[in-house]
Protein backbone atom coordinates (compact mmCIF):
# COMPACT_ATOMS: atom_id res chain seq x y z
CA UNK A 1 0.00 0.00 0.00
CA UNK A 2 1.29 3.46 -0.28
CA UNK A 3 2.66 5.07 2.71
CA UNK A 4 3.89 8.92 3.05
CA UNK A 5 6.74 10.26 4.20
CA UNK A 6 7.66 13.79 4.98
CA UNK A 7 11.56 15.03 5.18
CA UNK A 8 11.74 18.02 7.32
CA UNK A 9 15.26 20.21 6.78
CA UNK A 10 15.50 24.15 6.98
CA UNK A 11 15.96 24.81 2.91
CA UNK A 12 14.52 22.52 -0.27
CA UNK A 13 17.00 20.09 -1.18
CA UNK A 14 16.68 17.09 -2.53
CA UNK A 15 15.57 13.85 -1.10
CA UNK A 16 17.08 10.21 -1.98
CA UNK A 17 15.17 7.36 -0.84
CA UNK A 18 17.38 4.35 -1.40
CA UNK A 19 19.92 5.95 -3.60
CA UNK A 20 17.21 7.28 -6.14
CA UNK A 21 16.36 10.77 -6.31
CA UNK A 22 12.80 10.51 -4.72
CA UNK A 23 11.69 14.46 -4.93
CA UNK A 24 12.27 17.68 -2.44
CA UNK A 25 12.36 18.44 1.25
CA UNK A 26 9.64 19.70 3.24
CA UNK A 27 7.00 18.27 1.09
CA UNK A 28 5.00 14.80 1.46
CA UNK A 29 6.42 12.04 -0.91
CA UNK A 30 4.72 8.66 -1.66
CA UNK A 31 6.47 5.89 -1.18
CA UNK A 32 5.76 1.78 -0.51
CA UNK A 33 4.82 0.38 2.41
CA UNK A 34 7.70 -0.81 4.49
CA UNK A 35 11.27 0.40 5.37
CA UNK A 36 13.53 2.91 3.39
CA UNK A 37 17.06 4.38 3.33
CA UNK A 38 16.62 8.36 3.27
CA UNK A 39 19.17 11.46 2.64
CA UNK A 40 19.60 14.01 1.11
CA UNK A 41 22.10 13.71 -1.78
CA UNK A 42 25.61 15.72 -1.75
CA UNK A 43 26.35 18.22 -0.09
CA UNK A 44 26.88 15.92 2.83
CA UNK A 45 26.33 18.93 5.36
CA UNK A 46 23.74 17.50 7.56
CA UNK A 47 23.20 14.98 9.70
CA UNK A 48 22.36 12.45 10.37
CA UNK A 49 24.21 10.90 7.05
CA UNK A 50 20.96 8.42 6.24
CA UNK A 51 18.13 7.25 8.61
CA UNK A 52 16.37 4.16 7.60
CA UNK A 53 12.82 4.73 8.87
CA UNK A 54 9.79 1.99 8.61
CA UNK A 55 7.05 3.29 6.95
CA UNK A 56 3.40 2.41 7.91
CA UNK A 57 -0.53 3.73 8.67
CA UNK A 58 0.97 7.51 7.40
CA UNK A 59 -1.39 9.26 5.51
CA UNK A 60 -0.62 12.25 3.22
CA UNK A 61 -1.50 14.76 5.85
CA UNK A 62 -0.28 12.97 8.85
CA UNK A 63 3.16 11.55 6.98
CA UNK A 64 6.01 10.08 8.76
CA UNK A 65 8.19 12.83 9.41
CA UNK A 66 11.76 12.49 9.04
CA UNK A 67 14.33 14.88 10.20
CA UNK A 68 17.82 16.12 9.08
CA UNK A 69 19.27 18.97 10.74
CA UNK A 70 22.39 21.11 9.00
CA UNK A 71 25.87 20.58 10.06
CA UNK A 72 26.56 22.85 12.90
CA UNK B 1 39.85 -64.25 -19.22
CA UNK B 2 41.82 -63.87 -22.39
CA UNK B 3 43.72 -61.22 -23.36
CA UNK B 4 40.91 -60.78 -26.58
CA UNK B 5 38.21 -61.18 -24.12
CA UNK B 6 39.44 -58.26 -21.85
CA UNK B 7 40.11 -56.27 -24.73
CA UNK B 8 36.65 -56.65 -26.07
CA UNK B 9 35.65 -55.83 -23.02
CA UNK B 10 37.13 -52.54 -22.67
CA UNK B 11 36.10 -51.42 -26.20
CA UNK B 12 32.67 -52.21 -25.37
CA UNK B 13 33.24 -49.99 -22.34
CA UNK B 14 34.74 -47.22 -24.09
CA UNK B 15 31.79 -47.31 -26.81
CA UNK B 16 29.65 -47.26 -23.47
CA UNK B 17 31.06 -44.03 -22.35
CA UNK B 18 31.28 -42.31 -25.73
CA UNK B 19 27.54 -43.32 -26.57
CA UNK B 20 26.83 -41.81 -23.21
CA UNK B 21 29.18 -38.87 -23.38
CA UNK B 22 27.58 -38.12 -27.06
CA UNK B 23 23.44 -38.75 -25.23
CA UNK B 24 24.40 -36.14 -22.75
CA UNK B 25 25.59 -33.40 -24.68
CA UNK B 26 22.93 -33.95 -27.44
CA UNK B 27 20.32 -33.71 -24.88
CA UNK B 28 21.68 -30.72 -22.48
CA UNK B 29 19.58 -27.73 -21.77
CA UNK B 30 20.91 -24.53 -23.13
CA UNK B 31 22.72 -22.96 -20.37
CA UNK B 32 22.68 -19.47 -19.63
CA UNK B 33 25.74 -17.53 -20.01
CA UNK B 34 27.48 -16.18 -16.53
CA UNK B 35 27.85 -12.64 -15.58
CA UNK B 36 31.18 -11.52 -15.58
CA UNK B 37 31.08 -8.61 -13.86
CA UNK B 38 27.47 -7.25 -12.23
CA UNK B 39 26.76 -3.60 -12.83
CA UNK B 40 23.19 -2.16 -11.63
CA UNK B 41 22.90 -0.10 -15.01
CA UNK B 42 24.22 -2.34 -17.67
CA UNK B 43 21.66 -5.43 -19.49
CA UNK B 44 18.08 -5.18 -19.56
CA UNK B 45 16.28 -3.35 -16.97
CA UNK B 46 14.00 -0.42 -16.95
CA UNK B 47 16.57 1.54 -15.77
CA UNK B 48 18.75 1.26 -18.08
CA UNK B 49 15.60 2.73 -20.74
CA UNK B 50 15.17 5.51 -18.13
CA UNK B 51 17.22 8.10 -19.26
CA UNK B 52 16.26 8.67 -23.30
CA UNK B 53 12.21 8.60 -22.23
CA UNK B 54 12.85 10.65 -19.92
CA UNK B 55 14.57 13.32 -22.69
CA UNK B 56 11.16 12.46 -25.00
CA UNK B 57 8.92 13.55 -21.91
CA UNK B 58 7.49 9.84 -22.36
CA UNK B 59 7.39 9.38 -18.47
CA UNK B 60 4.26 12.33 -18.44
CA UNK B 61 2.22 9.24 -19.14
CA UNK B 62 3.11 6.40 -17.98
CA UNK B 63 1.24 3.33 -19.39
CA UNK B 64 1.86 -0.48 -17.90
CA UNK B 65 0.12 -3.49 -19.55
CA UNK B 66 -0.24 -6.68 -18.35
CA UNK B 67 -1.25 -9.43 -20.48
CA UNK B 68 -2.73 -12.97 -18.95
CA UNK B 69 -1.82 -16.40 -19.51
CA UNK B 70 -4.25 -18.87 -21.34
CA UNK B 71 -2.43 -19.79 -24.94
CA UNK B 72 -3.47 -18.44 -28.13
CA UNK B 73 -6.37 -17.57 -26.56
CA UNK B 74 -4.61 -15.01 -24.11
CA UNK B 75 -2.15 -13.58 -27.24
CA UNK B 76 -4.96 -12.95 -29.70
CA UNK B 77 -6.49 -10.91 -27.22
CA UNK B 78 -3.61 -9.08 -26.26
CA UNK B 79 -3.04 -8.47 -29.94
CA UNK B 80 -6.46 -7.06 -30.05
CA UNK B 81 -5.80 -4.80 -27.04
CA UNK B 82 -2.04 -3.04 -28.91
CA UNK B 83 -4.53 -2.88 -31.81
CA UNK B 84 -6.55 -0.61 -30.07
CA UNK B 85 -3.91 1.51 -28.32
CA UNK B 86 -2.04 1.84 -31.83
CA UNK B 87 -5.39 3.08 -33.40
CA UNK B 88 -5.65 5.77 -31.05
CA UNK B 89 -3.59 8.63 -32.25
CA UNK B 90 -2.96 11.43 -29.10
CA UNK B 91 -0.77 13.96 -31.49
CA UNK B 92 -0.01 14.04 -35.18
CA UNK B 93 1.98 10.60 -35.89
CA UNK B 94 1.90 9.24 -32.35
CA UNK B 95 -0.61 6.59 -30.63
CA UNK B 96 -1.23 5.88 -27.31
CA UNK B 97 0.95 2.60 -28.10
CA UNK B 98 4.14 5.25 -28.08
CA UNK B 99 3.17 5.73 -24.56
CA UNK B 100 3.38 2.10 -23.29
CA UNK B 101 5.91 2.09 -21.22
CA UNK B 102 5.93 -1.39 -19.59
CA UNK B 103 4.49 -4.66 -20.85
CA UNK B 104 4.47 -7.44 -17.85
CA UNK B 105 3.24 -11.12 -19.35
CA UNK B 106 2.50 -14.61 -18.17
CA UNK B 107 2.35 -17.70 -20.44
CA UNK B 108 0.12 -17.38 -23.84
CA UNK B 109 0.74 -13.29 -23.40
CA UNK B 110 4.51 -13.66 -23.43
CA UNK B 111 4.41 -14.71 -27.34
CA UNK B 112 2.39 -11.29 -27.68
CA UNK B 113 4.70 -8.93 -25.27
CA UNK B 114 7.98 -10.82 -26.80
CA UNK B 115 7.79 -10.30 -30.31
CA UNK B 116 6.17 -6.83 -29.99
CA UNK B 117 9.33 -5.82 -28.08
CA UNK B 118 12.09 -7.65 -30.50
CA UNK B 119 10.30 -6.85 -33.73
CA UNK B 120 9.11 -3.45 -33.20
CA UNK B 121 5.21 -1.96 -34.13
CA UNK B 122 5.53 -2.56 -37.98
CA UNK B 123 6.65 -5.70 -38.05
CA UNK B 124 4.63 -6.98 -35.38
CA UNK B 125 1.14 -5.32 -36.45
CA UNK B 126 2.06 -7.32 -40.42
CA UNK B 127 3.58 -10.76 -38.90
CA UNK B 128 2.79 -11.81 -35.66
CA UNK B 129 -0.54 -13.06 -36.72
CA UNK B 130 0.61 -15.67 -39.39
CA UNK B 131 4.13 -16.26 -37.27
CA UNK B 132 1.97 -16.80 -34.09
CA UNK B 133 -2.07 -16.58 -34.22
CA UNK B 134 -2.92 -18.61 -36.87
CA UNK B 135 -0.09 -20.49 -36.35
CA UNK B 136 -0.56 -24.18 -35.42
CA UNK B 137 2.14 -24.25 -32.75
CA UNK B 138 0.84 -27.57 -31.09
CA UNK B 139 1.04 -28.99 -34.71
CA UNK B 140 4.55 -27.92 -34.68
CA UNK B 141 5.50 -29.27 -30.96
CA UNK B 142 4.43 -32.31 -31.98
CA UNK B 143 6.42 -33.10 -35.22
CA UNK B 144 9.31 -31.98 -33.04
CA UNK B 145 8.64 -34.73 -30.88
CA UNK B 146 8.19 -37.13 -33.46
CA UNK B 147 11.72 -35.98 -35.60
CA UNK B 148 13.95 -39.28 -34.95
CA UNK B 149 16.87 -36.84 -34.40
CA UNK B 150 14.74 -35.44 -31.13
CA UNK B 151 14.40 -38.64 -29.30
CA UNK B 152 17.85 -39.17 -27.91
CA UNK B 153 17.82 -35.47 -26.47
CA UNK B 154 14.34 -36.59 -25.12
CA UNK B 155 15.54 -39.67 -23.40
CA UNK B 156 18.65 -37.31 -21.47
CA UNK B 157 17.47 -36.08 -18.15
CA UNK B 158 19.03 -32.79 -18.56
CA UNK B 159 16.71 -31.86 -21.63
CA UNK B 160 12.55 -31.45 -21.00
CA UNK B 161 9.71 -31.35 -23.49
CA UNK B 162 9.95 -27.15 -22.70
CA UNK B 163 13.70 -27.55 -24.21
CA UNK B 164 12.68 -28.83 -27.37
CA UNK B 165 9.57 -26.23 -27.18
CA UNK B 166 12.30 -23.57 -26.88
CA UNK B 167 14.19 -24.47 -29.76
CA UNK B 168 10.83 -24.90 -31.71
CA UNK B 169 9.82 -21.70 -30.91
CA UNK B 170 13.53 -19.95 -31.52
CA UNK B 171 13.73 -21.23 -34.35
CA UNK B 172 10.05 -20.95 -35.99
CA UNK B 173 9.18 -17.65 -34.37
CA UNK B 174 11.90 -15.41 -32.80
CA UNK B 175 14.81 -16.07 -35.02
CA UNK B 176 17.49 -16.93 -32.73
CA UNK B 177 17.14 -13.53 -31.33
CA UNK B 178 18.28 -13.02 -27.52
CA UNK B 179 17.61 -10.50 -24.96
CA UNK B 180 20.29 -8.15 -26.35
CA UNK B 181 18.17 -7.93 -29.19
CA UNK B 182 15.68 -6.51 -27.55
CA UNK B 183 15.93 -2.89 -28.03
CA UNK B 184 16.93 -0.86 -25.06
CA UNK B 185 13.90 1.34 -25.48
CA UNK B 186 10.26 1.20 -24.30
CA UNK B 187 8.12 -0.56 -23.84
CA UNK B 188 10.05 -2.73 -21.19
CA UNK B 189 9.11 -6.14 -21.66
CA UNK B 190 8.70 -8.24 -18.48
CA UNK B 191 8.45 -12.46 -19.11
CA UNK B 192 7.50 -13.60 -15.66
CA UNK B 193 7.92 -17.46 -14.96
CA UNK B 194 7.48 -19.03 -11.59
CA UNK B 195 10.40 -20.80 -9.67
CA UNK B 196 8.80 -23.94 -8.68
CA UNK B 197 10.47 -23.97 -5.62
CA UNK B 198 9.53 -21.06 -3.90
CA UNK B 199 6.40 -20.54 -5.52
CA UNK B 200 7.74 -16.90 -6.70
CA UNK B 201 7.44 -14.97 -10.12
CA UNK B 202 10.87 -15.54 -11.70
CA UNK B 203 11.14 -12.10 -14.33
CA UNK B 204 13.28 -12.69 -17.45
CA UNK B 205 15.14 -9.32 -16.49
CA UNK B 206 18.55 -8.34 -15.76
CA UNK B 207 17.89 -7.66 -12.14
CA UNK B 208 16.68 -11.03 -11.54
CA UNK B 209 19.30 -12.93 -13.68
CA UNK B 210 22.12 -10.36 -11.58
CA UNK B 211 21.26 -12.52 -8.23
CA UNK B 212 22.01 -15.30 -10.20
CA UNK B 213 24.90 -13.82 -11.63
CA UNK B 214 23.98 -15.01 -15.56
CA UNK B 215 23.97 -12.55 -18.09
CA UNK B 216 20.20 -12.09 -19.81
CA UNK B 217 22.05 -10.53 -23.01
CA UNK B 218 23.17 -14.30 -24.07
CA UNK B 219 19.94 -16.07 -23.29
CA UNK B 220 17.86 -16.87 -26.24
CA UNK B 221 14.27 -14.88 -25.76
CA UNK B 222 12.41 -17.83 -26.86
CA UNK B 223 13.40 -19.15 -23.53
CA UNK B 224 11.66 -16.84 -21.88
CA UNK B 225 8.80 -17.20 -23.37
CA UNK B 226 9.07 -20.79 -22.83
CA UNK B 227 9.46 -20.56 -19.35
CA UNK B 228 6.89 -18.02 -18.93
CA UNK B 229 4.32 -20.56 -21.16
CA UNK B 230 5.41 -23.93 -19.38
CA UNK B 231 2.05 -25.24 -18.37
CA UNK B 232 3.13 -27.94 -15.66
CA UNK B 233 2.03 -31.86 -16.99
CA UNK B 234 1.99 -31.07 -20.37
CA UNK B 235 5.47 -28.65 -20.49
CA UNK B 236 8.13 -30.04 -17.88
CA UNK B 237 9.85 -27.05 -16.05
CA UNK B 238 12.68 -25.28 -17.37
CA UNK B 239 16.01 -24.98 -15.85
CA UNK B 240 18.41 -22.06 -15.59
CA UNK B 241 21.88 -22.36 -14.04
CA UNK B 242 22.89 -20.41 -10.77
CA UNK B 243 26.54 -19.39 -10.17
CA UNK B 244 26.25 -17.71 -7.09
CA UNK B 245 26.16 -14.34 -6.08
CA UNK B 246 29.82 -13.91 -4.85
CA UNK B 247 30.93 -14.59 -8.69
CA UNK B 248 30.22 -11.74 -10.14
CA UNK B 249 30.91 -9.42 -6.91
CA UNK B 250 26.65 -8.67 -7.27
CA UNK B 251 25.29 -6.50 -4.14
CA UNK B 252 21.50 -6.70 -3.70
CA UNK B 253 19.63 -3.47 -4.18
CA UNK B 254 19.04 -1.50 -1.42
CA UNK B 255 15.04 -2.27 -0.39
CA UNK B 256 16.26 -5.97 0.19
CA UNK B 257 18.01 -5.10 3.13
CA UNK B 258 16.19 -2.73 4.61
CA UNK B 259 12.85 -5.41 3.66
CA UNK B 260 14.59 -7.75 6.10
CA UNK B 261 15.60 -5.10 8.33
CA UNK B 262 12.33 -3.72 9.32
CA UNK B 263 9.54 -5.66 7.23
CA UNK B 264 8.75 -8.70 9.28
CA UNK B 265 5.68 -7.04 10.26
CA UNK B 266 5.14 -3.52 8.80
CA UNK B 267 5.15 -5.54 5.61
CA UNK B 268 5.24 -9.56 5.72
CA UNK B 269 4.84 -9.52 1.86
CA UNK B 270 7.68 -7.69 1.05
CA UNK B 271 10.05 -9.29 3.96
CA UNK B 272 8.79 -12.98 2.05
CA UNK B 273 9.96 -10.87 -1.52
CA UNK B 274 13.45 -10.22 0.12
CA UNK B 275 14.07 -13.47 1.15
CA UNK B 276 13.33 -15.03 -1.88
CA UNK B 277 15.41 -12.80 -3.47
CA UNK B 278 18.11 -13.79 -1.67
CA UNK B 279 17.36 -17.22 -1.76
CA UNK B 280 19.24 -17.22 -4.99
CA UNK B 281 22.42 -15.67 -4.18
CA UNK B 282 23.65 -18.55 -2.06
CA UNK B 283 24.57 -21.65 -5.62
CA UNK B 284 25.85 -24.26 -3.22
CA UNK B 285 22.12 -24.33 -2.16
CA UNK B 286 20.48 -24.01 -5.43
CA UNK B 287 22.71 -24.27 -7.93
CA UNK B 288 19.72 -24.90 -10.88
CA UNK B 289 16.46 -22.86 -10.50
CA UNK B 290 13.44 -24.41 -12.17
CA UNK B 291 11.39 -22.78 -13.58
CA UNK B 292 7.61 -23.02 -14.70
CA UNK B 293 4.72 -21.57 -16.50
CA UNK B 294 4.84 -17.61 -15.12
CA UNK B 295 0.46 -18.67 -14.60
CA UNK B 296 1.35 -20.23 -11.69
CA UNK B 297 2.39 -17.30 -9.35
CA UNK B 298 0.37 -14.86 -11.37
CA UNK B 299 -1.77 -15.29 -13.74
CA UNK B 300 -2.43 -11.79 -15.15
CA UNK B 301 1.35 -10.38 -14.97
CA UNK B 302 0.11 -7.42 -12.15
CA UNK B 303 1.98 -8.72 -9.64
CA UNK B 304 5.23 -7.70 -11.09
CA UNK B 305 3.86 -4.16 -12.10
CA UNK B 306 2.83 -3.29 -8.10
CA UNK B 307 6.03 -5.12 -7.17
CA UNK B 308 7.57 -2.17 -9.21
CA UNK B 309 5.84 0.70 -7.92
CA UNK B 310 5.44 -0.18 -4.10
CA UNK B 311 7.68 -3.03 -2.93
CA UNK B 312 11.44 -2.82 -5.33
CA UNK B 313 10.55 0.52 -7.01
CA UNK B 314 12.35 -0.80 -9.93
CA UNK B 315 10.24 0.90 -12.69
CA UNK B 316 10.79 4.49 -10.23
CA UNK B 317 7.09 4.88 -10.36
CA UNK B 318 6.90 6.79 -7.21
CA UNK B 319 9.79 8.64 -7.62
CA UNK B 320 8.72 10.17 -10.81
CA UNK B 321 5.55 10.93 -9.32
CA UNK B 322 7.10 12.32 -6.69
CA UNK B 323 9.13 14.48 -8.88
CA UNK B 324 6.14 15.71 -10.80
CA UNK B 325 7.43 13.96 -14.31
CA UNK B 326 4.37 11.45 -14.46
CA UNK B 327 1.03 12.99 -14.49
CA UNK B 328 -0.83 10.36 -15.67
CA UNK B 329 -0.72 6.53 -14.56
CA UNK B 330 -2.69 3.91 -16.48
CA UNK B 331 -2.49 0.34 -15.60
CA UNK B 332 -4.00 -1.96 -18.05
CA UNK B 333 -4.67 -5.57 -17.75
CA UNK B 334 -5.32 -7.69 -20.53
CA UNK B 335 -6.92 -10.56 -18.98
CA UNK B 336 -8.22 -13.77 -21.17
CA UNK B 337 -9.46 -15.50 -17.83
CA UNK B 338 -12.59 -18.18 -19.44
CA UNK B 339 -15.15 -18.82 -17.79
CA UNK B 340 -16.33 -22.68 -18.60
CA UNK B 341 -19.43 -24.18 -17.49
CA UNK B 342 -20.00 -26.68 -14.62
CA UNK B 343 -21.06 -29.74 -15.95
CA UNK B 344 -19.95 -31.87 -12.75
CA UNK B 345 -22.80 -29.52 -11.06
CA UNK B 346 -25.22 -30.83 -13.03
CA UNK B 347 -25.04 -34.51 -10.77
CA UNK B 348 -24.63 -35.55 -7.60
CA UNK B 349 -21.67 -37.90 -8.45
CA UNK B 350 -18.32 -36.62 -6.93
CA UNK B 351 -16.75 -34.88 -10.71
CA UNK B 352 -13.69 -36.90 -11.91
CA UNK B 353 -9.85 -36.72 -11.08
CA UNK B 354 -8.86 -34.48 -14.23
CA UNK B 355 -12.20 -31.84 -12.65
CA UNK B 356 -10.83 -32.07 -9.68
CA UNK B 357 -7.01 -31.29 -10.51
CA UNK B 358 -7.86 -29.26 -12.83
CA UNK B 359 -10.05 -26.47 -10.45
CA UNK B 360 -7.00 -27.25 -7.82
CA UNK B 361 -4.53 -26.22 -10.61
CA UNK B 362 -6.60 -22.76 -11.81
CA UNK B 363 -8.82 -21.97 -9.06
CA UNK B 364 -6.13 -20.46 -6.91
CA UNK B 365 -4.52 -18.76 -9.41
CA UNK B 366 -7.76 -17.48 -10.74
CA UNK B 367 -8.47 -15.92 -7.48
CA UNK B 368 -4.94 -14.72 -6.66
CA UNK B 369 -5.36 -12.49 -10.17
CA UNK B 370 -8.52 -10.62 -9.07
CA UNK B 371 -7.52 -10.18 -5.85
CA UNK B 372 -4.25 -8.58 -7.39
CA UNK B 373 -6.37 -6.24 -9.80
CA UNK B 374 -8.51 -5.07 -6.85
CA UNK B 375 -4.96 -3.96 -4.60
CA UNK B 376 -4.68 -1.71 -7.58
CA UNK B 377 -7.90 -0.86 -7.74
CA UNK B 378 -8.17 0.06 -3.40
CA UNK B 379 -4.67 1.56 -4.40
CA UNK B 380 -5.72 4.09 -6.78
CA UNK B 381 -8.99 4.74 -4.81
CA UNK B 382 -7.02 5.40 -1.46
CA UNK B 383 -4.97 7.63 -3.39
CA UNK B 384 -7.33 9.86 -5.09
CA UNK B 385 -9.19 10.16 -1.87
CA UNK B 386 -6.10 11.46 -0.14
CA UNK B 387 -5.58 14.22 -2.49
CA UNK B 388 -9.43 14.69 -2.15
CA UNK B 389 -9.12 14.86 1.22
CA UNK B 390 -5.72 16.92 1.11
CA UNK B 391 -7.86 20.00 -1.10
CA UNK B 392 -10.57 19.71 1.05
CA UNK B 393 -8.67 20.16 4.46
CA UNK B 394 -6.54 22.96 2.54
CA UNK B 395 -10.23 24.59 1.06
CA UNK B 396 -11.69 23.99 4.71
CA UNK B 397 -8.88 26.17 6.21
CA UNK B 398 -8.77 28.97 3.51
CA UNK B 399 -12.71 28.92 4.26
CA UNK B 400 -12.48 29.00 8.38
CA UNK B 401 -9.57 31.87 8.05
CA UNK B 402 -11.88 34.37 5.92
CA UNK B 403 -15.00 33.56 8.13
CA UNK B 404 -13.06 34.34 11.58
CA UNK B 405 -11.14 37.45 10.00
CA UNK B 406 -13.92 38.58 8.33
CA UNK B 407 -14.95 41.98 11.00
CA UNK B 408 -10.90 41.98 12.26
CA UNK B 409 -9.12 45.47 11.06
CA UNK B 410 -6.06 44.02 10.13
CA UNK B 411 -7.78 41.23 8.17
CA UNK B 412 -4.89 39.94 5.81
CA UNK B 413 -2.69 39.66 8.83
CA UNK B 414 -5.15 38.15 10.60
CA UNK B 415 -6.04 35.25 7.95
CA UNK B 416 -2.28 34.35 7.11
CA UNK B 417 -2.03 33.15 11.26
CA UNK B 418 -5.75 31.37 10.80
CA UNK B 419 -4.63 29.33 7.96
CA UNK B 420 -1.05 29.00 9.27
CA UNK B 421 -1.97 27.59 12.56
CA UNK B 422 -5.00 25.38 10.23
CA UNK B 423 -2.81 24.19 7.91
CA UNK B 424 -0.05 22.80 10.77
CA UNK B 425 -3.28 20.94 11.96
CA UNK B 426 -4.50 19.19 9.32
CA UNK B 427 -1.47 18.40 7.92
CA UNK B 428 -1.52 20.78 4.53
CA UNK B 429 0.59 22.64 2.91
CA UNK B 430 0.56 24.99 0.36
CA UNK B 431 1.66 22.92 -2.35
CA UNK B 432 0.06 19.83 -2.21
CA UNK B 433 1.75 17.02 -3.14
CA UNK B 434 2.61 15.65 -6.78
CA UNK B 435 -0.95 13.00 -7.90
CA UNK B 436 -0.88 11.74 -11.04
CA UNK B 437 -4.47 11.03 -12.86
CA UNK B 438 -5.07 6.83 -12.27
CA UNK B 439 -6.62 5.21 -14.82
CA UNK B 440 -7.47 1.05 -14.19
CA UNK B 441 -8.40 -0.75 -17.13
CA UNK B 442 -9.64 -4.60 -16.73
CA UNK B 443 -10.45 -5.72 -20.10
CA UNK B 444 -12.25 -9.12 -20.00
CA UNK B 445 -14.38 -10.89 -21.69
CA UNK B 446 -16.85 -10.30 -18.53
CA UNK B 447 -17.40 -6.80 -20.03
CA UNK B 448 -18.79 -7.70 -23.78
CA UNK B 449 -22.38 -6.77 -24.13
CA UNK B 450 -23.03 -9.37 -26.94
CA UNK B 451 -23.80 -12.76 -24.98
CA UNK B 452 -23.87 -14.88 -28.07
CA UNK B 453 -20.23 -13.39 -28.49
CA UNK B 454 -18.99 -13.70 -24.69
CA UNK B 455 -20.13 -16.90 -24.24
CA UNK B 456 -18.39 -17.99 -27.64
CA UNK B 457 -15.10 -16.65 -26.09
CA UNK B 458 -15.22 -17.77 -22.36
CA UNK B 459 -15.77 -21.28 -24.11
CA UNK B 460 -12.32 -21.04 -26.24
CA UNK B 461 -10.30 -23.53 -24.66
CA UNK B 462 -6.58 -23.18 -23.52
CA UNK B 463 -4.93 -24.49 -26.53
CA UNK B 464 -1.65 -23.24 -28.83
CA UNK B 465 -3.60 -23.07 -31.51
CA UNK B 466 -7.29 -22.12 -32.35
CA UNK B 467 -9.35 -21.85 -35.33
CA UNK B 468 -8.97 -18.81 -37.35
CA UNK B 469 -12.72 -17.27 -36.54
CA UNK B 470 -11.71 -17.56 -32.52
CA UNK B 471 -8.54 -15.60 -33.24
CA UNK B 472 -10.35 -12.99 -35.07
CA UNK B 473 -13.11 -12.88 -32.60
CA UNK B 474 -10.89 -13.16 -29.55
CA UNK B 475 -8.42 -9.82 -31.65
CA UNK B 476 -11.63 -7.71 -32.56
CA UNK B 477 -13.21 -7.61 -29.02
CA UNK B 478 -9.79 -7.24 -27.48
CA UNK B 479 -9.15 -3.79 -29.53
CA UNK B 480 -12.82 -3.18 -29.04
CA UNK B 481 -13.51 -3.64 -24.82
CA UNK B 482 -10.24 -1.56 -24.51
CA UNK B 483 -11.23 1.18 -26.99
CA UNK B 484 -14.87 1.48 -25.80
CA UNK B 485 -14.00 1.06 -21.66
CA UNK B 486 -14.78 4.62 -20.22
CA UNK B 487 -11.63 4.67 -18.16
CA UNK B 488 -9.50 4.60 -21.64
CA UNK B 489 -12.07 6.95 -23.52
CA UNK B 490 -11.21 9.44 -20.47
CA UNK B 491 -7.10 9.01 -20.57
CA UNK B 492 -7.08 9.34 -24.22
CA UNK B 493 -9.21 12.79 -23.56
CA UNK B 494 -6.58 13.60 -20.98
CA UNK B 495 -3.72 13.30 -23.18
CA UNK B 496 -5.12 14.34 -25.71
CA UNK B 497 -5.85 17.86 -23.61
CA UNK B 498 -9.42 17.21 -24.10
CA UNK B 499 -10.57 17.13 -20.40
CA UNK B 500 -12.16 20.09 -19.49
CA UNK B 501 -9.26 22.00 -16.99
CA UNK B 502 -12.02 23.24 -15.06
CA UNK B 503 -13.65 20.02 -14.37
CA UNK B 504 -13.45 19.44 -10.56
CA UNK B 505 -11.41 16.13 -9.68
CA UNK B 506 -13.06 15.48 -6.59
CA UNK B 507 -16.42 14.63 -6.33
CA UNK B 508 -18.63 12.88 -4.12
CA UNK B 509 -19.83 9.45 -5.03
CA UNK B 510 -22.56 9.34 -7.44
CA UNK B 511 -26.07 7.45 -6.63
CA UNK B 512 -25.56 4.52 -9.31
CA UNK B 513 -28.55 2.55 -9.88
CA UNK B 514 -27.80 -0.94 -10.92
CA UNK B 515 -29.96 -1.89 -14.02
CA UNK B 516 -32.09 -4.71 -13.31
CA UNK B 517 -32.22 -3.90 -9.68
CA UNK B 518 -35.02 -3.00 -8.26
CA UNK B 519 -35.68 -1.10 -5.46
CA UNK B 520 -38.13 -1.43 -2.79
Amino acid sequence: MLEWVKVLYPRTRDVYIDDELCGETNVPLAVGQGTQQIDLGAPADYTPARRRVTVTGTSQTRPREVVFTPKP
Amino acid sequence: MTPVAVRGRRAATRCAALCLAAWSLAGCYRVNPPLVQYDRDRGYRFKALGSAAEQRGQDETFVALTFSGGGTRAAAFAYGALAALKATEISPGRTLLDEVDVISSVSGGSFTAAYLGLFGQDAFFTQFPDAVLYRRLECGLIWQFLKPWNWPKLLSPYFGRSDLADEYYDDAIFDGRTFHDLPLHRPFIMLNATDISRGAQFSFTQDSFDRICSDLDGVPVSRGVTASSAFPVAFTPLTVKNYGAGRCHYAPPPWVGNAECGDFDANPQRYDLAKTWRSYEDARRRPYIHLSDGGLADNIGLRAVENGILATGALGVLNKVNLGRIKRLAVIVVDAKPHSEAPADRSARPPGIYTVLNASATNPMENYSSDTVERIRILFNEWNRAACDFEANRAGCDALAAQQCQHVRRHAGCEQTQRDACYAKLGVTDAPPAHPSLYLMHVRFEAIPDSAAKQRLEAVDTRLQLPRDQVDLLVTWGQRLLAESPQYQQLVADVRGELDPARPRCLPPADEECDGAESH
